[in-house]
């Protein structure tokens, strides 16, 4: 029993560390791009990864192992993106102002809709009511988005 | 809806993104098992993710793996913890002595001693008062028997 804990054990960490290995940089970039400090960034780096061995039974590791982080990374930043809706005035979307071929050849609103999803975990029924348009609009655009991502990335 | 409609909706993409409802994931996660086409939709799309992530990518501080090692330990070793049981008996040793003169410092009484010594407590307060009472009383009365003794004799005297 007790080596059977200890196998699962090994394992776990042997699983934590390839992950670290292979997405770390990627989720620390992407951490970074929603709380722009790199200290803050780097504790939720951790936050995140401590939840991964936490949550670990319950993980379904067949999902796509970056989609799978940076879920987690999102449900870590809950309190953050809380917080930055009580500012005054609140802060709703995070714009990334870094250099990005992708960000750069979508239109405002394709950015401003890609943004929200893919930083703010934001809804499209959100959006659809901030924007005053139809949610099926909304994921209309954020495909075109995605489309954008595709196109940039094949030439 | 044909599967074509329903990949073009835009569900997968807020799928991806972790934006979808609960109720939405589950219907995609059953129709993924079912239509290849939106299982390798979905490929894409994370794929495409992946591509984003990796081109915004930052090196992560040296000390972050430690300190992710240290957080993971520290949830690991949490010490096990053994049900106190403190009635007397070596329960570690196996040995069924009675420790007759316990190591504790304290012992427990009944709830009704506390009235008991409140009442003490009281009872010695009204003692207290009531000594000091009668010590200034029958001070104050050999006083004027003293007097008295003085006004006799004099009284005598003049006479």
């Amino acid at each position: 029993m007790v080596k059977q804990n200890e196998a699962l054990l090994q394992t776990k960490a042997t699983t934590i560390h390839s992950l670290y290995d292979a997405y770390a940089g990627m989720l620390m970039g992407y951490i970074f791009e929603i709380v722009k400090d790199k200290t803050l960034a780097e504790e939720y780096l951790v936050k995140a990864f401590s939840s991964v061995n936490k949550q670990f039974n319950e993980i379904n590791w067949s999902d796509n192992k970056w989609c799978l982080l940076q879920r987690i990374a999102k449900n870590e930043l809950t309190e953050f993106y809380k917080a930055l809706k009580d500012c005054d005035p609140p802060v709703t979307a995070i714009n990334t102002n870094s250099p990005n071929k992708y960000h750069d050849r979508m239109t405002d609103e394709q950015k401003h809709i890609f943004c929200n999803f893919y930083y703010n975990k934001r809804t499209s029924a959100e959006l659809s009511q901030e924007l005053n348009k139809p949610e099926k609009l909304i994921r209309a655009q954020l495909k075109e988005a995605f489309a954008v991502i595709k196109t940039s990335h094949d030439n | 809806m044909t599967i074509k409609e329903y990949i073009e909706s835009g569900i997968l993409e807020a799928y991806v993104l972790g934006s979808a409802s609960e109720e939405e994931a589950m219907q995609l996660l059953e129709l993924k098992t079912q239509h290849p086409e939106i299982r390798d939709a979905l490929y894409e799309l994370e794929t495409d993710l992946e591509r984003i992530a990796q081109s915004m990518s930052i090196p992560p501080p040296p000390g972050a793996l430690t300190k992710i090692e240290q957080n993971i330990n520290d949830l690991v070793n949490i010490p096990e913890t053994k049900p106190q049981l403190n009635d007397g008996y070596d329960h570690e040793s196996g040995n069924q002595y009675i420790a007759v003169e316990s190591e504790s410092t304290h012992m427990r009484v009944h709830k009704v001693w506390k009235l008991i010594f409140a009442a003490v407590f009281i009872l010695s307060k009204i003692f207290l008062i009531a000594s000091i009472y009668f010590y200034l009383e029958n001070r104050q009365a050999q006083q004027q028997i003293q007097d008295l003794k003085t006004e006799l004799k004099q009284y005598h005297h003049s006479h």
